[in-house]
């Protein structure tokens, strides 16, 4: 005769599916605040935003349902959605690899043993601290084509320095100086990334005979992609979302030359009060992201290792 | 009672505060929707009465606050049944962003006046003003004092929307301290005077520019203007008069003007060609922190308007004077713009009587000595002159004639077309001062410029001439 077990068969699936039950109310119970932060707060305004870029909304009247009316007249009615698509993406492709590549190397010479390489790595972050404005009206006085230091660092060399931020060809390239300064923090990502690479890999590079370029090559490169791709997906949804600088030196200035993308929005939404029509353009915006984000790390099968991980 | 496992109380803490979030969430008070045109409210036969507070919109950060609280303290203390909600905010594109939110939120404020780009006429033409006329009849409000051109501002489609507030007229702002060390002699104080033109004015600036080397240490000229006023220091015009009694722009004549084109031209020589007045950049270093360039004692002279007057009263480095501005060439039309703020109320206030009294009130003679008068703009009222005068001459080292360029100045100034159009203001904003830049910069010719942006220009009026309601 066998004894009677404290939880028979049929007992048990129920028991486990009400303890299953119990698991899930904690879960949920415990994840609300913030699920209900991301409904109200992120999801909600999104699809408000998503319904009104299908109207006509002024703030001071209701919203107008206008169907595809404001997406038609983007595309093809507003040479401003081009001019700013075009500087934004100008801006990105010389911010992007610049600050990728700048960030990196510094981060390398952060890694090496010397001393006070502490006080450095404070230093180089230091910069990403300040908040925009006053970064915005440091380099406006730096690169001022007249009294500027920039150009009068270049003149010391017999070089007359272009006009920075008052020419429509060297405004870009004003920008994209200045993303040099925000270097600190993918620096300190980097160089994290840098530290967790076991030095097992570097000692048995050396046995093979493998010089400073080949471990850089084979070693670091390799074992740092996943943070150079993690760094490279942040650097384009910000230089995308650029807008701080510009509202304050520019103003998309001189001659939409510098019209970023995020100035554009913002002029429609709250300088002409076309609410509906931004909205539709910060849609556009996201599908941009999203798209670019999606390609890299579509293409990040080829050139991404994970220690551990399977190639698909 | 058995004891809680922490479990428990953690599931119960959290569940508590989602609920509580849940409900803070959803128990916000949802902004009724905004009044699109309801009915104008008729005006009550009884007086003022108590009751809610009147909010009113007022412009900050250029000193106006101490002028404007002393007015509405003064106010609440002839009328303690009547309380007033001041709300400051900078002017410019923040007080439009605010005045609309208040709007879209169901709480517009009693009275505001844009002091900035865009004026009242952008919320009447949307049906959102209330209209005065009841009011003005009910307590036969005496409009004979106002400013002709002001009252003329008033109105939309015939019915009257607004009071005037203030006038700006533009002149010319010298250094004196400047001019005697060049041995120039003092400017003419005759608006009349027509030797007084454009020519002599680049003649004098070439004479008071100082260098050093290839550096410019100083400046006979401000920048005649960088926006669209510079289009009519030839007597030209963007828009045909017919814009200025429309309230709206349907047309643009900019590319077909010539003393546009001339103008602009001529404005831009002054920087890039003469180099006897600042470029945007020489500006930007040489302003570094006080309110107008004219203060640094570095410019020679410069068009201004007279609400700088405050600031310049503080001015003890050196002796200014004023001018009228100088005449265009070929004896051409002055024309020169003078810009008039208006009070104005939207419809759906809660205390509409309250609101009525306050607006009479800010415009009455006793708060007009206040604000505009103590504070540096004219009055609207005809009547106050002297009193602006008087003022002037207590803290202003001017003569009389000097003084009476101001007052004399809006006789021959024409209204500014950003407060008095519509529409005006996103056509300056997308499309003529983008194109302005690159002349400013030297990177097109006024002409260049004129004909880029004329395109653009047409495209923006067929868009916004047809406002929807």
């Amino acid at each position: 005769m066998s004894a009677t077990s404290l939880t028979s068969p049929r007992d048990r699936p129920r028991r486990r599916s009400k303890l299953l039950i119990r698991e899930y109310i904690a879960f949920y119970l415990f994840a609300s605040p913030w699920l209900i932060g991301l409904l109200v707060f992120t999801i909600g305004p999104m699809v408000a935003s998503l319904y009104l870029s299908f109207t006509d909304y002024a703030v001071i009247a209701p919203p107008r349902w206008v169907g595809l009316e404001n997406y038609v007249h983007m595309f093809t009615d507003d040479p401003l959605v081009w001019q700013a698509l075009r500087v934004t993406t100008m801006y990105s492709l010389g911010a992007i690899p610049l600050t990728l590549i700048v960030s990196f190397l510094v981060a390398l010479l952060m890694h090496q043993r010397v001393y006070g390489v502490r006080v450095f790595r404070t230093i180089y972050y230091l910069p990403s601290v300040i908040a925009g404005v006053p970064v915005a009206l440091l380099w406006m006085w730096i690169l001022n084509p007249d009294f500027g230091l920039m150009n009068n660092f270049l003149r010391l060399f017999g070089v007359e320095g272009p006009k920075w931020l008052y020419s429509t060809t060297w405004v870009i390239p004003s920008f994209v100086l200045m993303s040099l300064w925000q270097i600190g923090v993918p620096m300190v990502v980097f160089l994290a990334g840098l530290q967790s690479i076991p030095m097992h890999l570097y000692e048995a590079a050396e046995i093979d005979g493998g010089g400073l370029w080949a471990k850089f090559r084979h070693v670091t490169l390799p074992m740092m992609s996943p943070v150079i791709l993690f760094v490279m997906i942040e650097l384009i949804i910000d230089s995308f979302q650029t807008f701080t600088p510009a509202f304050l030196m520019t103003n998309g200035g001189p001659a939409n030359a510098s019209l970023f993308y995020g100035l554009y929005l913002y002029n429609n939404a709250f300088k002409w009060f076309k609410m509906g029509y931004a909205s539709g353009l910060a849609w556009l915006m996201f599908l941009i992201i999203l798209l670019l984000t999606g390609l890299v790390f579509r293409s990040s099968i080829r050139w991404v290792y994970y220690e551990g991980g399977l190639r698909r | 009672m058995a004891p809680i496992s922490r479990r428990v109380f953690l599931k119960s803490g959290a569940a508590l505060l989602g609920v509580g979030a849940f409900t803070a969430a959803c128990g916000a008070e949802v902004p009724s929707t905004p009044p699109t045109s309801p009915a104008a409210p008729a005006p009550s036969a009884a007086p003022a009465a108590a009751g809610e507070p009147v909010p009113a919109l007022l412009r900050s950060g250029s000193g106006e606050e101490e002028f404007f609280n002393k007015a509405i303290d003064l106010f609440e203390k002839q009328n303690p049944s009547i309380k007033i909600n001041r709300i400051f905010v900078p002017g410019g594109g923040d007080y439009t962003t605010k005045l609309d939110l208040m709007i879209a939120a169901g709480d517009p404020p009693a009275i505001y006046a844009p002091f900035s780009d865009r004026g009242y006429r952008y919320y009447a033409a949307r049906g959102l003003s209330q209209p005065l006329d009841d009011f003005v009849a009910r307590d036969k409000f005496d409009l004979s004092d106002f400013h002709p051109d002001g009252m003329k501002g008033c109105h939309w489609n015939g019915q009257l929307m607004a009071l005037p507030l203030d006038l700006w007229p533009h002149m010319i702002f010298y250094n004196k301290t400047i001019f005697r060390d060049a041995k120039v002699p003092d400017l003419t104080t005759d608006w009349k005077d027509a030797s007084w033109t454009t020519d002599q004015y680049l003649e004098l600036a070439r004479k008071l520019t100082k260098k050093n080397g290839d550096q410019v240490t100083q400046f006979g000229s401000d920048a005649y203007f960088n926006g669209w006023p510079s289009g009519w220091a030839f007597g030209g015009d963007w828009l045909p008069p017919a814009t200025y009694e429309t309230g709206i722009v349907t047309e643009f004549v900019g590319d077909t003007d010539p003393r546009v084109q001339a103008a602009v031209q001529w404005a831009a020589d002054l920087m890039l060609k003469e180099k006897v007045a600042p470029t945007p950049a020489q500006s930007q270093q040489m302003q570094a922190g006080i309110p107008s360039l004219f203060m640094s004692g570095k410019i020679g002279m410069a068009i201004t308007n007279i609400g700088n007057l405050a600031d310049f009263a503080k001015i003890t480095a050196f002796e200014w004077g004023v001018a009228p501005a100088p005449n265009p060439p070929k004896g051409e039309k002055r024309h020169l713009h003078v810009w008039i703020d208006f009070w104005s109320m939207i419809k759906g206030v809660k205390n509409l009587d309250g609101s009525w009294e306050f607006m009479k009130f800010m415009v009455s003679p006793e708060a007009q000595r206040i604000y505009p008068i103590q504070y540096g703009p004219q009055s609207a009222r005809l009547s106050l002159g002297k009193e602006w005068l008087d003022v002037q001459k207590s803290r202003l080292k001017l003569s009389e004639a000097e003084l009476a360029v101001m007052t004399e100045g809006p006789k021959y100034e024409q209204i500014d077309p950003e407060n008095w159009t519509v529409n005006f203001s996103p056509i300056n904003s997308q499309a003529l001062q983008p194109s302005l830049d690159k002349v400013w910069i030297g990177e097109a010719t006024a002409a260049q410029a004129i004909a880029e942006m004329a395109p653009a220009i047409r495209k923006l009026i067929e868009e916004t001439k047809t406002v929807k309601q």
